[in-house]
């Protein structure tokens, strides 16, 4: 991939920027696929913040989900180790280990995910440990970007390196006294750069395994400019196929959350027609003001169920948007 | 697509000086349909005056799900003006009024599939005398015209009309086939292009061309060049206006001849978001062959008569999937 740079020293922490917003981030999702639960774990060092973004978002086999937000503090960024969750590389380009241990808060209600505070006060705890082993089933994809001008996924406002891979995911986890261990399939990425939430203005990701040999990564995404753009992969019998094309339809709830998916991308080789389900979603936000202005952004985070020439895959679905008076504002595209 | 990235005279109504390109082709295209009849049609002149022909079409849905159709290839000498064949076109005003006519046979079908066979659709399909006018009148503004930089990408590409315009039109029609008369006040969509033109330099596309009344209207494309890049273009008439797109997602449910059957669209302005479902209610399968050189390529170009919902507002208007075949299966197909 001559547009990007990749080293097995990008695998681990980067010197921070002098942005004040700088981020260095790694993310993680895990799924079983023959019971249907999984979710994602992400720790985002913000350095010259001091603090580090934690985040917990499991969806377990009965409905409920086990959640953690919390900012931690940390002093550097030389590790991803701050609030009970920590990412070692084991093998650079071929295996990482991601672990949370701390408490986690159970919801059986969504919708307390969209009031925080109330979230926070009245949830019941659990204790939680949770080790995701990922080893790579197909290439990396991504980098540093090569040239100046050269797109980066997320555009240069969110992240200058990214890397992204799916994986195969030997999950140790228990929450509470209930044991949740599995071995499924899973995806994760890396990246580096000035971070603000609020830089996108609205983006439709889907990070979705079908096993060993398949997957994809599809992101439709506008920066602050509005242009639209598509990026991403088809992960077709263990290679990754880059797509020309990316069409999304979504079915929305009353709370404009996505319910169902419908997916066409294409790459040089493959015509894909996807249809996804959303088997249970965290409506998640993020808040920052910068100088005067207060910016709020929605993020959706769905598990979802994917049908793909008869397979099944499973994965997040990931709709992150500015809000306008409240409402999302690409909605209902 | 910017109206500073076009320039439009009242002139380029009329047709221009032909380039020295063996396929330049100037043509001009008009379509009227009936929401309440489900019915209308559509009729173009192609002038090929450096092949020594003009492309002659005229395609028409009927009421009872009857086609009558014709297509013919007539001799022209010169491209001072639009009429062969029985077809002609006439500019009363500039961007306000045109109408266009038809004198001559029309095939009646009572099975669209024989349009996808050239020759039986000329030796077997029932014949009639046909009497079509159709006389538009603006309802938009204009939309396109010729690219003022060299860089700047043309709607449909350079290899297919260096200039084309467009305009949402109110269509007056009467149709007389062969004694037969269908009558409609309503909307419609006209284009004018010119410069070389093959049919088969679009690798594929999906147009869409509706009215939902004098004040809204789309006309929306989605391109894939042979370089595998996609582009989408076009615009909503919203309130009178036109809004360029700023994006556009297309799904389609095909036939078992992987024909469109029913579309779902999502479309963004700057100004809005909206979401449209389209049912293909009756087909014309058309098809292009052309040699060039030692090599015979071939495209279908398949022609939907759609009915539209956008929220609370019923469409209706054509749809038109273009694009290679390769090996008999077209190329963009499933998506």
């Amino acid at each position: 991939m001559a547009d990007y740079l990749l080293t097995p020293a990008d695998e681990f922490t980067h010197q921070p920027g002098d942005e004040r917003h700088f981020n260095e981030s790694v993310y993680t999702n895990a799924f079983d696929h023959e019971r249907r639960f999984g979710g994602w774990i992400r720790l985002g060092n913000r350095a010259n913040e001091a603090y580090a973004e934690l985040a917990v978002c499991l969806f377990l086999p009965d409905g409920r989900m086990a959640c953690q937000f919390l900012r931690p503090s940390i002093a550097n960024n030389d590790q991803f180790d701050a609030g009970g969750m920590s990412y070692r590389v084991e093998r650079a380009h071929e295996c990482v280990v991601m672990r949370y241990v701390g408490e986690v808060m159970l919801v059986e209600d969504r919708d307390w995910l969209r009031q925080p505070k109330l979230m926070f006060e009245r949830a019941p705890r659990a204790h939680c440990e949770l080790e995701w082993r990922h080893t790579g089933c197909s290439p990396i994809y991504g980098g540093a970007p090569t040239r100046p001008e050269q797109q980066t996924m997320f555009g240069r406002d969110f992240s200058l390196g990214h890397f992204n891979q799916h994986t195969a995911v030997s999950s140790r986890l228990r929450i509470g006294d209930e044991n949740y261990d599995f071995d499924g399939y899973g995806w994760r990425d890396h990246s580096w750069g000035p971070r603000l939430w609020q830089n996108i203005l609205f983006d439709r990701g889907f990070y979705v395994s079908f096993g060993p040999d398949r997957g994809f990564t599809l992101l439709k995404i506008a920066n602050q400019d509005g242009v639209v753009r598509r990026a991403g992969v088809l992960f077709v019998d263990g290679c990754y196929e880059t797509i020309t094309d990316l069409d999304v339809f979504t079915a929305w709830d009353e709370h404009k959350d996505p319910t169902a998916i419908t997916l066409t991308a294409r790459s040089a080789s493959h015509s894909a027609v996807i249809h996804g389900r959303v088997l249970n979603c965290a409506p998640l936000s993020n808040r920052r003001q910068i100088g005067d202005v207060v910016m709020n952004s929605r993020i959706a985070e769905a598990f979802t169920e994917f049908e793909w020439d008869g397979r099944r895959g499973y994965g997040m679905t990931e709709y992150v948007e500015r809000l306008h008076d409240g409402v999302p504002v690409a909605w209902p595209l | 697509m910017q109206a500073q990235d076009f320039r439009l005279t009242p002139n380029d109504e009329f047709n221009h000086t032909p380039s020295a390109d063996s396929n330049f082709n100037e043509s001009v295209y008009v379509n009227g349909f009936d929401p309440q009849q489900r019915s209308g049609g559509w009729m173009r002149i192609g002038n090929r005056v450096n092949e020594g022909y003009a492309e002659a079409q005229v395609c028409l849905y009927l009421p009872d799900g009857r086609l009558a159709v014709q297509f013919q290839r007539p001799d022209i000498s010169h491209n001072n003006a639009f009429a062969a064949g029985g077809l002609s076109y006439t500019v009363h005003e500039p961007y306000r009024h045109v109408s266009m006519r038809y004198q001559g046979d029309l095939l009646v079908l009572d099975d669209p599939d024989m349009l996808r066979d050239a020759r039986r659709l000329f030796a077997e399909a029932p014949r009639t005398a046909g009497l079509v006018e159709f006389d538009l009148t603006a309802v938009s503004p204009m939309h396109g015209g010729e690219p003022t930089r060299d860089d700047q990408e043309t709607m449909y590409g350079r290899d297919f009309s260096f200039g084309h315009f467009n305009q949402h039109t109110r269509t007056v029609g009467r149709m007389d086939i062969g004694g037969e008369v269908f009558s409609f006040d309503s909307f419609g969509w006209r284009d004018h292009s010119w410069g070389p033109r093959f049919w088969t330099n679009i690798n594929f596309y999906r147009l869409f061309i509706a009215n939902f009344g004098a004040d809204r209207g789309l006309m929306l494309l989605k391109i894939t060049g042979r370089d595998g890049v996609t582009r989408r273009c076009g615009v909503l008439q919203f309130d009178g206006d036109y809004e360029d797109i700023t994006d556009l997602d297309v799904y389609t449910e095909w036939t078992a001849r992987k024909d469109p059957k029913a579309i779902r669209l999502g479309v963004r302005t700057a100004k809005r978001a909206v979401q449209l479902e389209g049912e293909v209610i009756q087909m014309a399968p058309l098809s292009n062959r052309r040699k060039i050189g030692e090599q015979i390529l071939s495209s279908r170009i398949a022609e939907g008569l759609t009915m539209w919902t956008w929220g609370d507002r019923t469409g209706i208007g054509v749809t038109e999937y273009i694009e290679l075949l390769e090996d008999g299966q077209p190329v963009g197909y499933p998506l």
